[in-house]
């Protein structure tokens, strides 16, 4: 039931962010979620067993949980305010670790790329800080090219928030990434062995 | 251990430089290009101190690499170009980025040649040399940013000043994964191989 239930919310929450992303034009989330839902449909390490237990919690709290307050934020349309903003920033951090995590675990699988647990979680941790900055850099700059009101103290704030929400999400992974078989999540499974 | 020749002139060089500009901005009361000199010279004696400690002989390349890039930053700053010449924060960062992209590759190579776990494909390295440097500047930025709230020290100009430094970045990261992808990668002397010096490469084997 639970298996079930979790495996339910799982593709819910993947299908609900998709579709306020494309609501919204959010570029980033948007290319968040193709990135995940490719994993999922490919059967790529960490995407292709999501009730399996050792996934479970960093699937949740890293995927599930990200997409279900993002659908929340933008379904009450709760933007505003300091701590929402951080927790908005915290969670597209999580769901970008996520990502990251994903396609270096996909290249340590399938070419003679190889580091150990604490490389994979670092440089995945590095990867999503530099994608998440170098797209509030294009937000930024088209915000400029168009005539959008933008300061100098807000894209700090945002980079600020962006390194911050990738380490604390660095550091919670961490955990996970330690207990995890991750080698041999690297292997998929054949159809018939589940 | 004994320091190379190159590595000496270089260091001897580029300290000279940097202390006599150092010592001018301080003679002339200001503060700030002072204090940016003397990081510059204590960044400059890192090389140099690694060297004789037989710990790492970083290449001569990279070494002149490193006294440029400091010695641009330190004579922007004692001149005034930063002010003056709209392009200067632009070179400054582009050969900075470059530099720091170069040495992150270095490190990289090195965990690769010592490290059994950690092994790294030549098409993964201008890969990892842009999100190095897209970090390391995004991080650059932070600091400034900092300093001009906590210090007033006026780094950042505006918006665009911010945005421009941090393509830059991204820029010298670009150029220093062409560089290493088709010059450095090479190694044709064996100067990069040889770098890391025996007890460093026992710290490597022990801890990765």
């Amino acid at each position: 039931m639970w298996r079930t239930g979790f495996r339910g919310w799982f593709y819910l929450s993947i299908a609900a962010a998709l579709v306020v992303s494309l609501r919204n034009f959010d570029a980033y989330w948007l290319i968040l979620e193709m990135g995940m839902v490719a994993a999922i449909l490919g059967r790529y390490p960490l995407f292709d067993q999501p009730e399996e237990p050792e996934l479970q919690r960093p699937l949740t709290l890293f995927m599930v949980f990200p997409f279900t307050v993002y659908v929340a934020l933008n379904l009450f349309d709760l933007g505003e305010g300091v701590l929402l903003r951080s927790i908005s920033t915290l969670i597209t951090m999580m769901a970008s670790l996520l990502l990251c995590l994903f396609l270096i675990l996909n290249l340590v699988k399938r070419t003679g790329f190889h580091m150990n647990y604490r490389f994979i979680l670092g440089f995945a941790t590095m990867t999503s800080i530099s994608l998440a900055s170098f797209f509030i850099l294009l937000e930024t700059s088209y915000s400029v090219l168009v005539g959008i009101e933008a300061s100098n103290d807000e894209l700090m704030w945002s980079l600020i928030g962006t390194l911050t929400g990738g380490v604390i999400s660095g550091l919670l992974f961490k955990r996970d990434m330690r207990r995890m078989d991750y080698t041999g999540l690297l292997v998929v499974s054949p159809e018939e062995d589940r | 251990m004994k320091v190379m020749k190159g590595t000496s002139v270089v260091f001897l060089a580029s300290e000279i430089a940097i202390v006599l500009m150092g010592a001018l901005a301080y003679s002339e009361g200001r503060s700030y290009p002072g204090n940016g000199a003397v990081m510059g010279a204590l960044i400059m004696t890192l090389p140099f101190l690694l060297e004789k400690a037989g710990l790492f002989r970083m290449p001569l390349s990279m070494q002149i690499w490193a006294s440029l890039a400091v010695g641009l930053h330190t004579f922007g700053l004692l001149v005034g170009l930063y002010d003056s010449t709209w392009w200067w924060d632009d070179l400054t960062h582009l050969v900075s980025s470059a530099m720091v992209g170069t040495i992150a590759a270095l490190a990289l190579y090195l965990f690769d040649l010592h490290s059994v776990k950690i092994k790294v494909p030549r098409w993964a390295y201008p890969m990892m040399i842009v999100v190095f440097s897209i970090f390391i500047g995004t991080i650059w930025e932070i600091a400034e940013f900092a300093g001009d709230v906590l210090a007033s020290t006026r780094m950042q100009y505006s918006l665009s000043d911010t945005l421009g430094d941090c393509y830059m970045d991204m820029l010298g990261g670009l150029m220093a994964s062409m560089m290493w992808a088709l010059w450095f990668w090479k190694d044709r002397d064996g100067k990069l191989a040889d770098s890391t010096q025996k007890p460093l490469i026992d710290l490597f084997e022990r801890v990765f």
